[in-house]
């Protein structure tokens, strides 16, 4: 029981760096504008919960994956923004490939016919 | 990672700034989007969620160094601790204890075996000794040849020193003083790795006759007699009436040979240099790099071997061994201070059994509190790192409050025995809280600590929290694994208490039954001092016998000085007797090194009377046994029975050295009661008593048996042998109870120690025992309320807790009664047969212990007769 919780939560951990990196690739943004890009870009579907964003901005950052510096923002305030780094782009790609094969696998799983197909 | 506490307080504010940033930009959102300003900000809570958590949880993302951990976990010990200061106050002091004990007696090994003498490579320094098998090893020297060959062969030596040991007098401008001193070899100091502070030591050459008329002060003697003044070198003083030049001073603190003040080239004529029959000298040697003690051992036999078939007259017999020059005069006392420091290890483990009980207790009483701890999430990893924390914080302060404590304690036995006394003993001034001790006690508190911390932790880990949580505290019988760990943690105590008082009271009672020994002597009275003679002016037996003759006759006239009597060595002296192979007439003549040994000593007529050493056959040496008279001897009762079994010995001939020698053949005159010589002397040596007009020797001691009150008569002695020689030296004056007591100082300081060694243990035991029962007693609250209930009578109850701990103690007696056998024969083959076991003694400790663990658990067991069968079990 606990073994599954844990997966759960590593799947969930490892969707959630995945949107965040994707999201910094177009520039650096602070922390309330990548929940809002996530919501805007997924048609508001997904919400990114604040309790999830910020250790996983600070594991990000930790990683080396992530930079962050003090900047004033649009909106004439202070606030701290996230760059994605080198390994990080590296990292987006790997995670990418990553979310392709689980989604492809799914997608067969779910929907034989079409995997067929395809093959 | 890299950031330290500093670094940490700023990723504190940077996270704080930047949650602060996300709520004004998402109110900003929400108000341009039309919401009020108060609506905003709540919707931007909501949605935000729990603010402390989103930053705890980052936080922990950040890692936590080491430092950090260690620090935040220290505050919350020490918050635990100041919460419950009783037990907080208990902990510490318990293991102060322990420490305290542990660190006050290292101090004396320390000082005392371990760093007797601060010399250079102190383990590398050996002592060369001489001697057949069986001779008394202390005290056999090396004779000039034998040193000689030592020195020019070398092999594992690096060097070799040569030093002689005499007492020299010392002319003042109006008075003489006996000065202990050393005539040493030139490589003596260079050896030690001691310079003078002040000028030289001698040359090569200055150890020629005709060119050794140089001396070298100790710090302690040039500044109290000659004023400390620079101006001393070059000066003459006049040593056994002969003038010296003053060429150098020590520094302070060098007075090896202990206790020298002065120091000079050891001269000897060609025909003393190769001399191989009287075996005078100290021989020092430092081992060369990398040779072990064992090694250069053997080797030294090989030599002996070599010594022994070049010179078969002298050699016969003889071998050289070697002993670390740190063990030199603490042989006796090792097997000493391994017991006590036996006792102290024993002493700390009783404090750490006392402290796991008392922590295990604790935890047992937060079972369900922890529980919920971990149920919600906390790290049971972390609580078991918290818990070693709190045990080392505990251990850390215990440390520091013994090493207060033992700033005390040490001093006060380093000046429980007189100077007089300890300036024999080498390093005794340096037993202090130095250093080395206060390393010492950090390693054992951190030891401590760690051990305590790590055993209550494993069992707090192994503890099923999710049984505890479902089904209360209501468990409340005395089974179960914890309990026997810590029912065996109190049996443990009591073994350890009780082989600690056996051990105590073996101790005293061999201090006691020493200390009676000597009684008999009747020391009280007796005033003692000594007059070593120069050999300047009293060159031969004629005139030491006549000097002595006539100051016995002058001190005898004195009024109400009951007898007077000289001899070369005093019972307690702490000083072996000369030890000689005897012959015995009628025997077959065997080789030397199968002859009996003795030990000699010569002695006035009236030494038996003065002492009250009876004469049980034949008669006491009379004055008539003068330098013309036949040869005579009187014999102790054990070298009657040794000598000559089932015989009449009155009458028999033996004489010192082999049957071949050229030593005349003494009459056995009459036979005396044993005497012990020193304390550690398990059995009485063979004795013989010799008439000092027959064998009269340089530097004899006086015992002057009066009527009362013997340190009066000091001013009345002095002028008597002023009257006699007035440049004469008188040292060492004192009653001679005062000398035995020191002699025994050191067994009665064990025996205190180890007393209250044994009573900390039985007091630790007692608490434990109490701890163990009270808990008990509180956890079956419901048991003994559904007794009560079902018709128990509160005796019942009573018995019932009493009857365990009597059960506990009763193990503890029966583990501890073949311990105490064990540990009583070890020491009495250890401690000299000090020690006499009794089994009355190991009878009354069994009673004491199960008393003690009795009166301990009384109190804990009236509360458990008082339970109220209602209120236990609505209890629930």
């Amino acid at each position: 029981m606990e073994g599954r919780y844990q997966n759960r939560i590593e799947l969930l951990q490892g969707t959630l760096d995945l949107l965040i990196l994707q999201t910094l690739i177009w520039g650096p943004r602070h922390g309330y504008g990548i929940t809002q890009a996530i919501r805007a870009r997924s048609g508001e579907v997904l919400a990114v919960e604040t309790g999830s964003l910020y250790p996983a901005l600070h594991r990000l950052e930790k990683q080396k994956w992530i930079t962050s510096v003090w900047k004033i923002s649009e909106n004439k305030q202070r606030a701290k923004f996230y760059r994605l780094t080198a390994s990080g782009r590296r990292q987006l790609a790997a995670e990418r490939s990553r979310w392709q094969k689980l989604s492809d696998a799914m997608t067969g799983v779910l929907d034989p016919g079409k995997r067929a197909d395809e093959a | 990672m890299k950031f330290g506490p500093w670094g940490r307080r700023r990723r504190e504010q940077d996270l704080d700034a930047e949650i602060r940033s996300h709520f004004r930009m998402a109110i900003d959102d929400r108000m341009e989007r039309g919401e009020t300003a108060l609506g905003a900000e709540q919707a931007a809570h909501r949605e935000f969620g729990n603010v402390d958590l989103v930053k705890e949880v980052a936080r922990d993302m950040w890692g936590w160094t080491l430092l950090e951990q260690l620090r935040s976990d220290a505050r919350y010990a020490l918050r635990v601790m100041l919460r419950n200061p009783r037990f907080t106050i208990a902990a510490i002091f318990t293991l102060a204890l322990g420490i305290g004990a542990n660190s006050a007696i290292f101090s004396m090994v320390h000082a005392l075996i371990l760093r007797p003498y601060t010399f250079r490579d102190l383990d590398r320094l050996v002592l060369v000794r001489e001697g057949s098998p069986g001779e008394n090893a202390a005290e056999s020297r090396v004779t000039a040849g034998d040193a000689a060959d030592l020195s020019r062969e070398l092999g594992v030596f690096d060097s070799v020193a040569v030093y002689r040991g005499q007492e020299v007098s010392l002319s003042g401008s109006r008075e003489v003083n006996p000065v202990i001193s050393a005539a040493v070899s030139p490589s003596f100091f260079e050896m030690l790795g001691v310079q003078p502070m002040l000028g030289r030591a001698w040359a090569r050459d200055e150890d020629q006759p005709g060119r050794g008329q140089v001396a070298v002060l100790s710090y302690a003697l040039w500044v109290s007699r000659f004023g400390g003044g620079r101006d001393i070198l070059g000066k003459t003083i006049q040593l056994n009436a002969r003038g010296y030049t003053v060429i150098g001073v020590m520094p302070a603190g060098f007075n090896y040979p202990v206790p020298s003040e002065l120091w000079t080239p050891l001269v000897l004529r060609p025909e003393e240099r190769s001399d191989r029959t009287a075996a005078a000298f100290s021989v020092l040697g430092r081992l060369q790099g990398g040779i072990s003690v064992a090694e250069a051992g053997s080797a030294l036999q090989g030599f002996s071997k070599r010594l022994r078939e070049r010179y078969p007259l002298t050699n016969a017999g003889r071998s050289l061994t070697l002993i670390r020059l740190r063990e030199e005069l603490y042989q006796f006392t090792i097997p000493l201070f391994s017991s006590l420091e036996l006792a102290a290890v024993f002493v700390l483990v009783l404090a750490c059994a006392n402290l796991m009980n008392l922590l295990m207790a604790r935890m047992a009483g937060r079972e369900k509190e922890l529980a919920v701890r971990v149920a919600l999430g906390a790290n049971p990893r972390r609580l078991g790192q918290l818990i070693l924390i709190e045990s080392m914080l505990l251990a850390l302060i215990a440390g520091a409050a013994a090493l207060a404590a033992s700033c005390w304690s040490v001093t006060a036995i380093r000046t429980s025995i007189s100077e007089d006394y300890t300036r024999w003993v080498p390093g005794w001034d340096r037993i202090r809280v130095d250093p080395a001790v206060v390393a010492f006690a950090l390693l054992a508190s951190v030891a401590v600590g760690a051990l305590i911390g790590m055993v209550t932790a494993a069992r707090g880990a192994q503890a099923d929290l999710n049984a505890k949580l479902k089904d209360g505290d209501r468990a409340g019988t005395a089974a179960g694994p914890k309990h026997r760990l810590r029912n065996t943690l109190v049996v443990v105590q009591m073994v350890l208490a009780m082989v600690l008082l056996v051990g105590a009271a073996l101790m005293i009672q061999g201090f006691l039954h020493v200390t009676d020994v000597y009684r008999t002597l009747q020391p009280a009275t007796v005033l003692i001092f000594e007059t070593p003679l120069p050999e300047s002016r009293y060159p031969d037996h004629r005139r030491v016998a006549s000097f002595y003759e006539q100051a016995l006759r002058d001190l005898r006239a004195l009024p109400k000085v009951e007898a007077v009597a000289v001899t070369t060595n005093l019972p307690a002296s702490n000083v072996a007797n000369d030890r000689q192979v005897v012959a015995i007439a009628g025997r077959p003549s065997r080789r030397v090194s199968e002859l009996p040994l003795a030990d000699v000593q010569s002695v006035s007529p009236g030494y038996f009377g003065a002492l009250r050493i009876p004469v049980i056959r034949g008669r006491a040496l009379a004055v008539s046994d003068s330098a013309d008279a036949p040869r005579v001897v009187v014999v102790s009762q054990t070298a009657a029975g040794q000598f000559w079994p089932q015989q009449d010995p009155l009458g028999r001939k033996l004489k010192l050295g082999s049957s071949g020698s050229a030593g005349e053949w003494l009459t056995v005159v009459g036979v005396c009661r044993d005497v012990k010589q020193n304390w550690w002397n398990a059995s009485p040596p063979p004795t013989l008593y010799l008439p000092y007009q027959q064998a009269p020797q340089r530097a004899m001691h006086f015992a002057l048996r009066v009527a009362a009150g013997p340190n009066q008569y000091a001013a009345a002695v002095r002028d008597v042998v002023e009257r006699l020689d007035p440049q004469l030296a008188l040292t060492d004056m004192k009653a001679y109870d005062k000398e035995i007591a020191d002699s025994l100082a050191v067994i009665r300081i064990m025996g205190m120690l180890m007393t209250i060694f044994g009573g900390v243990a039985l007091a630790l035991a007692a608490v434990g025992t109490y701890g163990l029962v009270a808990y008990g007693v509180s956890r079956r609250t419901h048991e003994f309320g559904i007794r009560v209930a079902l018709g128990a009578s509160r005796l019942d109850v009573l018995t019932c807790v009493l009857g365990e701990a009597l059960a506990l103690s009763a193990i503890g007696a029966a583990v501890s009664t073949p311990l105490s056998f064990a540990l009583s024969k070890l020491m009495d083959s250890s401690v000299f047969g000090l020690v006499r076991f009794r089994p009355i003694i190991l009878m009354a400790f069994a009673g004491l212990l199960v008393f003690t663990s009795l009166a301990a658990s009384f109190f804990p067991a009236l509360r458990a007769t008082r339970v109220d069968p209602l209120r236990a079990l609505r209890h629930e």
